[in-house]
């Protein structure tokens, strides 16, 4: 080989490796820096650390589970699971109906050889939960195997062909949060497809009612005549059966033809068990002459052993529904108003509105990577019945239509209502009597927040089963028309008795505060009023119990148009003088109170222009109640119209920091933000650790940290604290929250995990591994790679109606959470059930807001014996999935105080629930996060202490920094590296021009802070423990490979400019081509 | 002078070889490409994911392109310019349209999910993949065809 040969081999070869190495250069070097922008959460899903703590050997010898566990392995803390998720069925669980037969009930089916039959494919596939953040694993009893525990006979026939038959006629249902794709049939086999095992005698036969529901969309109603989902135009649809909550042909058709069998003797009875967290219309139950009817919602892995109990009478059932059941749907107002209210992308409607985004928050809509926000920031969903929502629309028109006030027209109650709030069924009978009511003073106790009254009754078991029995206390407040809206009744306070045996009696006693005779006056005082006139309390079964047995006290009868006479021994009525100075402040902080959301109703927003709204009065009924459907399932868009104004479009640029990106750097930020001097950074004066600042006491002395003596948040130790954090690590604190909170290692702050979900802990135990220090973790627990078991619907433990209950629910959310490494929880969903379609119902409680506060303020409770800490979401007016992204969201304080927020202020002032979760909704035109309220309401009123999260970052209908200033804390999610970079101070030592701002930045790390060092997540952690940054292996192994190609690429160019200079006669000369 | 300019131009074509081609077919690609980026990415909707880096980068390949390949000295240079300029632009789009794609495709890839994309991506990945490799494959092309009359030693002009 000559040299010519070599010189034209090195050249070929230098030119081969330097057009592969500076591909593979290239791509690596962008590969890296997109894989660096989102190092956090790959770190994550790797299960890499980001840092490494050092243990104080001095400490070990110490005590430092400041939360501990019941238990000793992960295989117990799962019984126990079990155990509490079924509890909640057997107790929620709730009877509707239950006929005569022979003079004998239905239910419970004799208690030992009972037969039945199993239909529809939902036999072999039940609802055990949802879909989206808040849904559960795969752990799941069947119901063959629940009724086979309890002692009843299934036909295996039936039941093997449904199961063999899933695939062709199951329901389908998308599987996984903002599903994409075809969704909602509700499938199953028709009479004539059924084998001959359906005509098999037996005691029963059970139709199981099934619907599904899930993050991302409502429940659908199709339009078969314009083929429109109108209450969730966002997604495709495939549901040909019409109104997802009714039942459908096939499900009418197979239950006829039960029903036809039992009148022939083959059944004896037909039940249907609902299992769905959204009720299903109701009409058919006596128009097809269904025996029995049980609400069993979707029961969770554990429910199906509670369903058989319940059906063999071991259980007697002793929930009460936690919402409304309505006969039929499109009687309900809110529907005017709820999920898609236009005629889809073409309205010239949503046309307007997308004109009227400024460019940036064009451009942001999708930089924020969920395209949702590009279609829902265009929709304005309008609480338009104020507060008549669920029971207080339906109770209150009707108590309007017995007094022939208000022109309550001709509203029949039970034409729209099947069975009413609170109200469930037992096996034995139960009386009430000797109702006592006793005022207390403020001033009799100076520890008292609040007067109160004191309530209390006697309940008797007056039938043959021993049953617990839930009581119902509710308020009526006196109307002036035309004045405050008030609801006939309110659920204020209520209790469950113990299990008591046929004859055996209990007292129970209940309390109401001051400040709930209150109501709030958005157009006049701007506070609580307490009206001049009579208030009454009640004891009741139910709502409409409670309605009734006002309506005796006022001398009423069926004669008057009642659809029962009440009982006026259990009426306790009062006279007051109005009062408006009371609770002009907080009861809970003393700190004043007004109004906070004028910028969400349209008669008070500063920006409405010709935009006018008419709130459903009780002065008149007629005219200010509209319906969304008609009868024939067609939508009516007889709702309220929304369209933009110019301050709109300015608030809208606000609200996404004039950049209308989420976790860009705003330009557009309140005026006082700016100004103001720095706090310190960077400080060397202390050396404290996080975990010094837990409590007074550093070692645990009585087994319960809740009862060590906290060191205050506004202590002066946090200030000492926070100035040893220099800038970046504030920064970097903020900048990232996706399911964690960021180690500060100056301060011995770990990694911290929150996580989902919605109605319970839903994350392995070994969640998040790299940062994981869970005691699943600690203790290389065997089962450590599972799932928490699935817990059932919240509407079914809101239908428990028990306190103490719940409160050991949460103690049992907790382990898990102990176990899991977890320190806080997605959850609980607190909406509310405005809507019987609402797609995240199944994480959410209630229609009331006091059933929710107090049944999720115990299980927060519960929970913080554990060291778990609670992000009750979504906060506030998200009620929906339909336009959930920027959705602009409408309602009067009153609604928003006494509804939508009263649950979260029983959770924050009376349970102490630290944190909450924003809604990704716009509250009018401003985020959730940049409204104000967290600051001016969650904090100034109800006291909250701990911190706030935005639901995912990128989808929420604001600027995470400017979100920063109004109390927002961490981002669910990640923001650009210089989000905060206006308002850096030019020096260590603290100058620049936001000074207030970096102030609210510290605020925020300092509620990150007070929460976590109250967590789990500090189990461990002693004074001397230091942590470290470190590089996750992954990291190490991207930048060797970018090294590597980065010198093969310099070696060929090397080599080619070698090659070149020994040919540059020909490169340079003109020379001969190769 | 037109005359002598014509057998200039005729002269020219008439020497180049299939590498120069190639190179031309991706500098014409190169612009259009340019042409389509610059148009589809000023949609309100989408500029968000603007790269003016990538845009600088396919002038620069698009203006050495037909530079370089204009002089017999450095028309062997050009292919090259081409090729890594057009990689960088393309990295570009990359890393700033890439959260694009995550939401487009957050539900896996469909054929639903890429009938819906935005046509400038599509495109855009289209013309950078058929940019690339036809500048690449250039690389390993002759510009100019040799000429008999120019012996292997030879300083003679290939063309003018």
């Amino acid at each position: 080989m000559n040299f010519e040969s070599l010189k034209k081999i090195l050249h070929l070869t230098s030119k081969i490796c330097l057009t592969v190495f500076t591909f593979l250069f290239a791509l690596l070097m962008v590969a890296g820096a997109i894989l660096m922008e989102n190092k956090d959460t790959i770190s994550q899903a790797l299960g890499q650390a980001t840092t490494v703590t050092v243990k104080d050997p001095d400490a070990q010898s110490k005590d430092l589970e400041y939360y501990k566990s019941a238990f000793d392995n992960l295989k117990d803390v799962k019984n126990n699971g079990r155990v509490y998720a079924e509890s909640v069925v057997d107790e929620g669980a709730t009877l509707l109906k239950n006929s005569d037969k022979d003079g004998k009930p239905v239910l419970p089916l004799k208690s030992e050889g009972a037969t039945v039959s199993l239909f529809s494919t939902s036999s072999v596939s039940p609802i055990l939960s949802g879909t989206g953040s808040g849904g559960g694993g795969t752990e799941n009893v069947s119901l063959l195997e629940g009724l086979e525990d309890a002692g009843i006979a299934v036909n295996k026939e039936l039941y093997e062909w449904y199961d063999g038959n899933q695939g062709k006629y199951g329901r389908k249902w998308p599987a996984g949060s903002g599903g994409v794709g075809k969704f909602a049939t509700v499938g199953d086999a028709t009479w004539d497809q059924l084998p001959d095992a359906k005509n098999k005698k037996a005691d029963a036969a059970i139709f199981v009612l099934s619907r599904s529901g899930g993050e991302g969309m409502d429940l659908t109603s199709y339009n078969k005549d314009n083929k429109m989902n109108v209450f969730g135009s966002n997604y495709e649809v495939d549901y040909k059966d019409g109104n997802y909550l009714k039942i459908s042909d096939t499900e009418r058709d197979v239950l006829t033809n039960m029903c036809r069998l039992r009148n022939e003797g083959v059944f004896g009875s037909v039940i249907v068990l609902m299992n769905s967290a959204n009720p299903v219309e109701l009409e058919f139950i006596d128009a097809l002459g269904i025996d029995a009817l049980m609400w069993v919602g979707s029961y969770g892995s554990q429910g199906a052993y509670a369903v058989g109990e319940l059906l063999n009478g071991n259980i007697n059932p002793s929930g009460k529904l936690s919402d409304t059941f309505w006969k039929h749907h499109y009687l309900n107002p809110v529907l005017a108003n709820f999920g898609s209210l236009t005629n889809g992308a073409e309205d010239p409607l949503v046309n307007q509105w997308r004109q009227a985004r400024p460019a940036a928050i064009q451009n942001a809509i999708n930089a924020g990577g969920n395209g949702d926000i590009h279609n829902d920031s265009v929709e304005n969903i309008v609480y338009q019945e104020g507060i008549y929502m669920g029971y207080r629309y339906t109770e209150t028109r009707y108590e309007d239509v017995v007094l022939n006030r208000g022109n309550a027209g001709d509203f029949k109650y039970y034409d729209a209502v099947s069975y009413p709030f609170g109200y469930g069924l037992s096996y034995t009978k139960f009386a009430y009597s000797d109702l006592k009511v006793q005022y207390v003073p403020k001033e009799s106790d100076r520890n008292l927040k609040d007067s109160k009254y004191v309530v209390q009754v006697t309940v008797k078991n007056t039938g043959g089963a021993a049953g617990k029995e839930a009581v119902q206390l509710y308020l009526q407040k006196p109307y002036i028309a035309g004045g405050i809206e008030k609801s006939a009744v309110d659920l204020v306070d209520f209790g469950k008795t113990p299990l008591l045996e046929p004859g055996a009696s209990a007292t129970l006693t209940m309390e109401v505060d001051g400040r709930d005779l209150a109501s709030y006056d958005a157009y006049g005082a701007k506070g609580y009023v307490v009206d001049e006139g009579t208030y009454y309390l009640t004891v009741a079964t139910d709502a409409h119990n409670a309605v009734n047995n006002i309506l005796a006290a006022k001398e009423k009868t069926t004669a008057d148009g009642m659809t029962e006479n009440g009982n006026k021994a259990m009426v306790y009525s009062f006279a007051k003088t109005k009062d408006v100075d009371t609770y002009k402040v907080s009861t809970a902080t003393g700190k004043t109170v007004t109004n906070q959301f004028d910028n969400a109703d349209l008669k008070l927003y500063d920006g409405a222009g010709d935009n006018e709204i008419e709130y459903i009065s009780r002065n008149d009924w007629e005219k200010t109640v509209k319906y969304g459907l008609n009868e024939d399932n067609t939508r009516t868009y007889d709702r309220v119209i929304v369209k933009p104004t110019e301050k709109m479009k300015e608030d809208l640029d606000k609200s996404w920091g004039g950049v209308g990106s989420c976790g860009g750097q705003p330009t557009l930020l309140p005026e006082e933000a700016k100004g103001g001097e720095y706090p310190t950074f960077g400080s060397t004066k202390t050396a404290y650790s996080l975990v010094m600042l837990r409590a007074k006491t550093e070692e645990v002395d009585d087994g319960d940290p809740t009862n060590d003596e906290w060191i205050a948040y506004d202590d002066p130790l946090w200030d000492d604290l926070l100035d040893q954090m220099t800038w970046k690590e504030l920064v970097d604190l903020l900048s990232y929250g996706q399911r964690t909170s960021r180690a500060v290692a100056s301060i011995g702050k770990p990694d911290v995990i929150d996580h989902n979900g919605g109605n319970g802990p839903n994350q392995s135990y070994t969640v998040m591994s790299g940062i994981n220090n869970g005691l699943a973790k600690r203790k290389d627990d065997p089962m450590k790679g599972e799932s928490p078991v699935v817990y059932p619907c919240n509407g079914i433990v809101a239908s428990t109606f028990n306190k103490e209950l719940c409160y050991y629910y949460g103690c049992q959310w907790g382990e898990d959470m102990l176990w899991a490494g977890m320190a806080g929880l997605y959850g609980m969903g607190l909406n509310t059930h405005r809507s019987a379609y609402g797609g995240r119902n199944f994480e959410y409680y209630s229609e009331d807001p006091v059933l929710m506060g107090v049944i999720a303020g115990e299980t927060t409770k519960g929970m913080a014996t554990r060291g778990a800490y609670v992000y009750l979401k979504h906060c506030v007016l998200n009620e929906q999935e339909t336009y959930r992204c920027g959705g602009f969201t409408w309602a009067n304080e009153q609604s928003i105080r006494e509804i939508y927020l009263r649950s979260y202020e029983i959770a924050i002032a009376d349970y102490g629930a630290q944190c909450v979760m924003g809604g990704l909704n716009s509250i009018g035109m401003m985020g959730t996060g940049v409204q104000g309220f967290f600051n001016t309401v969650l904090r100034d009123e109800y006291g909250m202490t701990g911190l706030a999260v935005t639901d995912t970052t990128s989808a929420m209908g604001a600027n995470f920094a400017v979100a920063v200033f109004y109390g927002n804390d961490l981002p669910d999610g990640g923001v650009n590296d210089d989000a905060f970079d206006f308002a850096k101070p030019v020096s260590e030592g603290g100058k620049g021009e936001y000074g207030n701002f970096a102030w609210a930045m510290r605020e925020s790390a300092h509620r990150i802070l007070y929460t976590v060092v109250h967590s789990n997540a500090m189990n461990g952690f002693a004074a001397g423990d230091k942590i470290y940054t470190v590089t996750p292996p992954w990291v190490t192994m991207v930048t060797a490979l970018q090294i590597v190609t980065g010198i093969l690429f310099g070696l060929s160019v090397v080599a080619l400019g070698v090659s070149v200079f020994l040919n540059r006669k020909e490169f340079f000369c003109g020379g001969k081509q190769e | 002078m037109l005359e002598k300019s014509l057998d200039a131009i005729k002269n020219f074509f008439k020497t180049r070889s299939l590498g120069f081609y190639f190179t031309a077919s991706a500098v014409v690609l190169s612009l259009i490409q340019l042409i389509i980026y610059a148009v589809a990415f000023n949609d309100i909707m989408y500029v968000q994911y603007f790269s003016t880096a990538a845009v600088v980068c396919s002038v620069l390949a698009v203006v050495l392109g037909i530079g370089l390949s204009c002089t017999k000295w450095t028309e062997q240079w050009a292919p090259a310019a081409v090729a890594a300029l057009e990689l960088l632009a393309c990295l570009f789009f990359i890393k700033d349209g890439y959260w694009y794609f995550t939401t487009q495709f957050f539900a896996g890839v469909t054929w639903k999910a890429i009938t819906t994309t935005y046509y400038g991506y599509l495109v855009s990945i289209v013309m950078f993949v058929v940019i690339l490799g036809i500048s690449t494959a250039s690389i390993y092309l002759k510009q100019s065809k040799v000429r008999k009359e120019d012996a292997p030693d030879t300083k003679a002009e290939v063309a003018v």
